[in-house]
């Protein structure tokens, strides 16, 4: 992963003012412990190599406690973590917390670090033990105000980072929800504690010091050395506790121009981001701030989102207002139109009084009509008439076919009856030819005696062979009857059932003349009442004349009044361009 | 001359009759059979349901058989009239029936 | 030879008309149902039972080889000779005639050597049948 491009190495950044602060403290606190131990000479490389060592033992030590606390922001700097909100939100976390550890560590490494150095330095150069102790207070003192110092001096790079986080992609309502709720209350008078103590223990350890050298050398010697010791002192010890108050003096104003750099750069921030939103510049920019000014600055950045969502539903708003004023812009153009149209309103009143005069034509129109629709009533009722009749005679001759039929039936069986009967004299002719004829054979065979016999069956055969004759003559003719009937029958059929047809047509015909007859009688009244409404009507369209007049008059007023509607509605045009133009303004400030 | 029981034999619409102590069984036809419809060239085909008559030596396939048990009289042949198969006739419910002779059938194969 | 022929009855079979002496034909029937006989000759056309005798009914027309007649069989000419007994189908019976004229055989073998003519009769030419003869020539088996 490649590093992060602005959070590379701001974990190392973030802590190196108070790393700065720490040696600068450390190199004050030995110099007033050069200046008011009286150090012998021999325990002097002794105590320069003793405080190396453990400063740089501590410094490692600390540097790397507040390293692996900052590890995340490290990682996200490295690239070794995605920068996720969630890891974002855990080094913004570990951010803030910063300076209250540099705080801590610094506070007691110092402190514990002066009082090693003093007891290592006693044990091992044997200096006299007193010595080893006040080395010790001095750390002590020195502490307070330099972890103070470390302390503060990292506020504004933990604005920087924290920042650059929110830049980074970490949504800063989230970042003020979860950092915590402090107050400076009982941190600021700590700090104006350790700020206006710590000078006066200094100051007041080292009167007390040089008092007690002095008190010493005046009781071993005469009082004349005595008062030169105590002049010759004087300036010395003026001199050094000039120099001591200077240090002091510029110690406490770095304190407080810290500190109230640390209270005040967040306020700063905050009244210039105020001063942004009532400009109506509103960026959403992340205010980084510590304790009350983070509430401030949460509740700031919660009402400028609020702000944004109420200008944005303003912002559709003016569109809706500038296409609604559009439109009414456009509306306004045609209502003026409109007011032209008086002119053809007296055009309509022309076209009225023609109208009347139509009406009186379109009565005049509907009586004929009304006439000729009688006729036609008079003529479909003798049309009914006639098609009863028609179906009067029609059904007459259906039973007549009917009759014809049924004849024919009757015929048909009469004749095959006939039929049967000459099958039958045909089989009996038959029989009888064969007996005339085998009693001819026989007549031949008596020879002369037998010939009148045969005569006489000779004539039998011939009688016999006439009726057969006849009888295949009657048959014939038996056929063609069958055959003639068979037409007969079917035709009467086909008869029947054509008038049948016929009946229902002209039943059918009889229905729809019955309707006619109704609608031509309807149509006769309706035709009669048109042309008393026509007359009607022509009355109302010579009032309608009137009343156009009327109208025309009242178009006239009318339309002055709709003139100065437009001059009204022409302001209006302009107060919501003017509307529009503003939002406009306004949505570009934004941007 | 009688004939003591016969077997009556249809074949389409003719009939035959043969004397019943020439017959020794009435069988499901074989493809060796010879249909009798081919003497009154009726061609060989024999319906489904047909029967096969057997007599020693000979076997003729038939539509239909019906033994008829009482002793009929036997009309003779006419002399002018030359058939191999036919001895006779009897008179069956008023109708001639020809009474054929298998023996001679199997002399002269149909 | 011309001389008158004793009677002869004469009957129509199909196109042709032929005669039998009147004493050897023993009567005139109407052709009843017929018995089909297995193995005989197509011109035996079946046997019917007369007085409980078995007739064979013969079609000249096949026997000669002439066409087939238009109208159906309606008679039968039953002849009796001392051989036996046939009958000769007809379509129609005319009945007992004289005939004239000089009649040969119509042919020196089969069938036809039994047959003479042309004779006059009124209804038109007829060719007479020797029935002993026709009898023979059916008992040697057509």
């Amino acid at each position: 992963m490649t590093p992060h491009p602005t959070l590379a190495g701001r974990a190392r950044w973030l802590t190196s003012p108070s790393t700065i602060s720490v040696f600068a403290g450390i190199a004050l606190a030995t110099a007033y412990a050069w200046a008011s131990l009286s150090i012998p000479a021999g325990t002097r490389l002794a105590f320069g190599v003793i405080l190396v060592v453990v400063c740089v033992v501590f410094n490692t030590v600390g540097d790397l406690v507040e390293q692996r606390r900052l590890s995340v922001l490290a990682q996200l700097g490295r690239g070794a973590l995605p920068a996720t909100p969630e890891h974002l939100l855990a080094a913004a976390l570990s951010v803030a917390r910063a300076p209250d550890v540099t705080l801590v560590l610094v506070a007691s490494f110092l402190s514990g670090g002066a009082f090693l150095v003093g007891v290592l330095w006693s044990a091992s150069t044997a200096a006299p033990g007193q010595a080893g102790l006040r080395l010790a207070f001095i750390g002590l003192v020195s502490a307070p105000v330099t972890s103070l110092i470390a302390s503060l001096s990292m506020f504004g790079r933990v604005r920087t980072v924290l920042g650059e986080l929110v830049a980074a992609g970490l949504p800063a309502p989230q970042l003020y929800a979860a950092l915590p709720a402090r107050s400076w209350g009982g941190r600021l008078v700590v700090f104006a504690l350790v700020a206006a103590v710590s000078p006066v223990v200094l100051i007041a350890d080292l009167s007390l010091e040089r008092f007690s050298g002095l008190v010493a050398r005046v009781g071993a010697g005469d009082h004349a050395a005595a008062r030169a010791a105590i002049e010759g002192s004087f300036v010395q010890d003026f001199g050094a506790l000039a120099v001591l108050v200077a240090i002091l003096l510029v110690l406490v104003a770095v304190c407080a121009w810290l500190a109230g750099d640390a209270i005040g750069g967040p306020l700063r921030a905050l009244a210039e981001k105020t001063r942004r939103l009532a400009a109506g510049r509103y960026d959403g920019d992340f205010v980084p701030a510590e304790f009350e000014s983070l509430d401030a600055a949460a509740a700031l950045h919660a009402m400028e989102h609020h702000l944004l969502e109420a200008l944005r539903a303003l912002d559709q708003t003016s569109a809706s207002i500038t296409t609604a004023t559009a439109a009414l812009v456009a509306t306004t153009a045609r209502s003026s139109e409109r007011l032209d149209a008086s002119a053809a309103l007296a055009q309509t009143n022309a076209t009225t009084t023609e109208l009347a005069r139509s009406a009186s034509q379109i009565a005049a129109n509907a009586q004929v009509v009304s006439s000729l629709a009688q006729q036609t009533f008079a003529a479909a009722r003798s049309g009914k008439g006639s098609a009863d009749a028609f179906a009067g005679a029609m059904g007459q001759v259906r039973e007549g076919n009917q009759a014809i039929a049924d004849s024919v039936v009757r015929l048909n069986k009469r004749v095959q009856q006939v039929g049967r009967i000459v099958g039958f004299i045909d089989s009996i002719a038959d029989r009888s030819d064969l007996l005339a004829l085998n009693a001819e054979l026989e007549g031949h065979k008596a020879g002369e005696v037998g010939r009148g016999f045969s005569l006489v069956a000779a004539e039998m055969r011939r009688l016999a062979e006439s009726v057969l004759q006849s009888t295949r003559e009657i048959s014939g003719l038996i056929e063609d009857i069958r055959d003639a009937t068979n037409a007969a029958v079917m035709a009467t059929e086909a008869g029947v059932k054509a008038t049948d047809a016929g009946a229902s047509l002209s039943g059918r015909v009889g229905v729809r003349l019955t309707s006619i007859v109704d609608f031509a009688n309807q149509s006769s009244e309706a035709m009669q009442r048109i042309s008393e409404a026509t007359g009607q009507q022509q009355l109302g369209t010579e009032q309608l004349v009137g009343a156009m007049t009327d109208i025309l008059r009242a178009t006239r007023a009318s339309a002055d009044a709709s003139g100065a509607m437009a001059l009204a509605h022409e302001e209006l045009v302009e107060l919501a361009q003017g509307l529009t133009r503003a939002l406009a303004d306004f949505s570009e400030t934004r941007r | 001359m009688t004939l003591d029981g016969a077997v009556l034999c249809q074949v389409g619409p003719f009939r035959f009759a043969l004397a019943a102590h020439d017959v020794s069984s009435i069988e499901v036809p074989d493809a060796r059979g010879v249909y009798a419809g081919r003497w009154f060239g009726l061609g060989d085909a024999w319906p489904q349901t047909a029967r096969s008559v057997r007599a020693p030596g000979h076997h003729v396939v038939v539509d239909t058989v019906e033994v008829h048990g009482a002793t009929l009289p036997v009309l003779a042949m006419p002399a002018m009239v030359a058939s191999h198969l036919v001895t006779g006739f009897v008179d069956v419910q008023g109708a001639l029936v020809p009474v054929v002779s298998l023996a001679h059938a199997a002399e002269r194969r149909p | 030879m011309r001389d008158a022929l004793r009677g002869h009855l004469v009957f129509a079979c199909g196109a042709g008309l032929y005669g039998v002496p009147s004493e050897l034909a023993s009567e005139v029937v109407n052709l009843p149902t017929l018995t089909r006989v297995p193995g005989a000759p197509a011109h035996v056309l079946g046997v019917f039972a007369l007085r409980g005798e078995v007739l064979p009914v013969i079609d000249l027309t096949r026997l000669l080889g002439s066409p087939p007649p238009e109208q159906e069989w309606k008679r039968a000419v039953v002849l009796r000779v001392a051989q036996g007994v046939v009958a000769l189908t007809a379509t129609r019976v005319l009945g007992v005639a004289s005939l004239e004229g000089n009649g040969g055989p119509l042919g020196n073998s089969g069938v036809q050597q039994h047959l003479k003519g042309p004779f006059q009769a009124p209804a038109g030419d007829v060719a007479t049948v020797d029935p002993e003869g026709l009898v023979a020539f059916l008992a040697r088996g057509g």
